[in-house]
């Protein structure tokens, strides 16, 4: 099969260009930033890239006109998202018990979840 | 315009990327040399405010529109926090204005418990404006009342007598030798609690350097707490040393079961001359007695009578003699509040955490008397145990209490170098050695130094704090 990109505006493509790198970006300074405190807060806040992905995000969804529905690569992506806030909440949350799981398993879900009250 | 358009995703997507290169650029330091230039009243994250808020006047703008805050009251300190603990030295340029106060120095905290400061000048306003012949040379200073030496090289080649000299940060190699000195096997003793970490100097001539120190391990604090006892020379080597372990108790249960432990110094053969003696221990560690056929001992800078809880049911405190003109002390604990005695006056201590100060008018060896014990004292100068110990192997410093004049020599020699001019600004810098200085969660703590600032009603000026962070 030969890819056949389809064409799109100039705008819808920067848009979604900047939208993705400073998500992308945002998590990796922001993961950078957790493994060795300081690294980027020290110079400037991580939260700059997520402030730019939401204005990117916001103008994507403006320019938009096509949408393409990929139901899996949502799930995908709150699994992965529920895994990182799960995995969080258990090495922030040491001296609650059992409420340590429960926590865990819930913020492990809800980003799914409210995927899924979306949707519906 | 698909062109332009690759070009502006290409432009977004080298933005992080280049944002990070730069990051780790700070992070790695390739350079060897990481620079930060903080300004009063800007929030950094290497450099932290002045402190405390009670001594230091709000950030205000200056005619020029320059941000400066004013130092009221001594000691106001900062924290410095390096991203990195890989650096070998610390370079600190103050920005300052200072019309009144004599002197000013810049320390970094090399030691706690006690705090111990290692301290540089910053502006000596005695030595720049000075009426006295002077000379600079290799980072030293010479003032001469009468211009004998045409340089300092050959000053220091043939110093004049040790009491014609005052010095400032420094140390004249002159041997100090006691005239008609005859040592004794009489023992001495000297019976006064002291805590912690002293040093003191004495004098030796066809004799055993031999003292026998008694003390407590008093476990209030937590660790091993090891007595390591050293003598250095003249030249500054290590010639003797006594060491003793730990009691086997790292707790702070305040338990003292193995009572009064004792630990011989001696040394054998030593040249006639001056040695001083480091006893470098923790605060858990009360020496209650030392026994010494020694004639001559002083005791420098810092004494911290201790209090004698778990050894004697009452305290005696202690007598203790100095020439220092002026002493600070301070109890840490209610029960160390009282009212001292120092020949016609009484001076009273009366709450914890507060430094009170002892001045003297009159010439000579003054005598002070503490009821109970529990309390550091500090000057620059010298302490002895009992009159007939007393004597000055050093020559004299210059200090922010006496002028030049008064000090009554013909030299000063001082290791200093004025600070330079830039607009309105003085801008003196000081060198520090990273690893001398006490690092507690990569923080290290430097504070200035102003003698006299609350006295005068003065006020140093600060408007910036430039910082180089070096690795060899």
């Amino acid at each position: 099969m030969v890819w056949k990109q389809k064409k799109m505006e100039p705008l819808v493509v920067i848009s979604r260009t900047s939208f993705l790198v400073s998500l992308l970006s945002y998590l990796l300074f922001w993961l950078a930033d957790i493994i060795q405190p300081g690294f980027v807060s020290r110079y400037f806040s991580v939260h700059i890239f997520l402030f730019a992905a939401i204005l990117s995000g916001s103008l994507w969804v403006w320019v938009m006109e096509d949408y393409v529905e990929r139901r899996g690569v949502h799930i995908l992506i709150a699994l992965t998202f529920g895994l990182v806030l799960a995995m969080l909440t258990w090495g922030l949350i040491e001296d609650v018990g059992i409420y340590r799981l429960i926590l865990g398993l819930l913020l492990f879900l809800s980003p799914s979840l409210v995927y899924l009250f979306i949707k519906s | 315009m698909k062109f332009l358009t690759r070009i502006i995703q290409l432009f977004i997507v080298a933005i992080p990327i280049g944002i990070m290169c730069w990051l780790l650029s700070q992070w790695i330091v390739p350079s060897g040399g990481f620079f930060v230039s903080h300004v009063v009243g800007e929030d950094s994250p290497f450099v932290d405010a002045l402190q405390p808020e009670i001594r230091v006047a709000d950030v205000e703008k200056s005619n020029a529109g320059e941000s400066v805050q004013a130092i009221l009251e001594d000691p106001v300190f900062f924290f410095v926090h390096p991203h990195r603990d890989f650096f070998d030295e610390v370079v600190i340029d103050v920005w300052f204005q200072n019309e009144t106060v004599p002197i000013v120095e810049l320390g970094g905290l090399v030691r706690t418990n006690p705090d111990v400061y290692s301290l540089f000048p910053l502006h000596n306003r005695l030595i720049d404006e000075s009426t006295w012949s002077r000379m600079d040379e290799g980072g030293l200073v010479l003032l001469q009342k009468e211009k004998t030496y045409d340089s300092i090289s050959s000053f220091l080649a043939d110093p004049p007598a040790q009491d014609a000299v005052a010095v400032y940060r420094t140390e004249l190699d002159v041997s100090y030798r006691l005239e008609g000195y005859v040592p004794t096997q009489e023992l001495q003793q000297i019976d006064v609690s002291l805590r912690g970490h002293h040093e003191f100097k004495t004098y030796i001539k066809n004799e055993v350097l031999d003292f026998t120190f008694y003390y407590m391990d008093m476990n209030r604090d937590e660790g091993a707490d090891v007595v390591q006892i050293t003598v250095f020379n003249e030249a500054g080597q290590p010639v003797a040393e006594a060491r003793a372990a730990d009691d086997g108790n790292i707790q702070d249960d305040s338990s003292v079961d193995q009572g009064l432990k004792e630990l011989h110094l001696t040394a054998y053969g030593l040249p006639e001359g001056v040695y001083k003696v480091v006893m470098n221990v923790p605060r858990d560690i009360f020496f209650r007695k030392i026994v010494t056929p020694q004639q001559k001992i002083v005791f420098l800078n810092t004494v911290f009578i201790g209090d004698e809880v778990g050894f004697k049911d009452s305290g005696t405190g202690g007598t203790f003699y100095t020439q220092s003109k002026r002493l600070r002390l301070q109890t840490r604990h209610a029960e160390g509040v009282q009212t001292l005695v120092a020949g016609s006056q009484t001076l009273e201590i009366q709450e914890p955490y507060v430094w009170y100060v002892l001045s003297f008018a009159g010439e000579g060896l003054e005598k002070v008397t503490l009821p109970k014990g529990d309390v550091e004292i500090v000057t620059e100068g010298t302490y002895s145990f009992s009159p007939s110990q007393y004597f000055n192997p050093d020559p004299v410093s210059l200090n922010s209490y006496t002028t030049i004049e008064q000090l009554g020599v013909s030299y000063v020699l001082a290791k200093y170098e004025s600070p330079r001019k830039e607009g309105n600004w003085l801008v003196a810098r000081v060198r520090f050695i990273a690893w001398d200085l006490y690092q507690e969660s990569q923080t290290w703590k430097f504070s200035f130094s102003t003698p006299l600032i609350k006295e005068l009603d003065a006020s140093l000026l600060i408007h910036q704090i430039d910082i180089l962070f070096n690795q060899y």
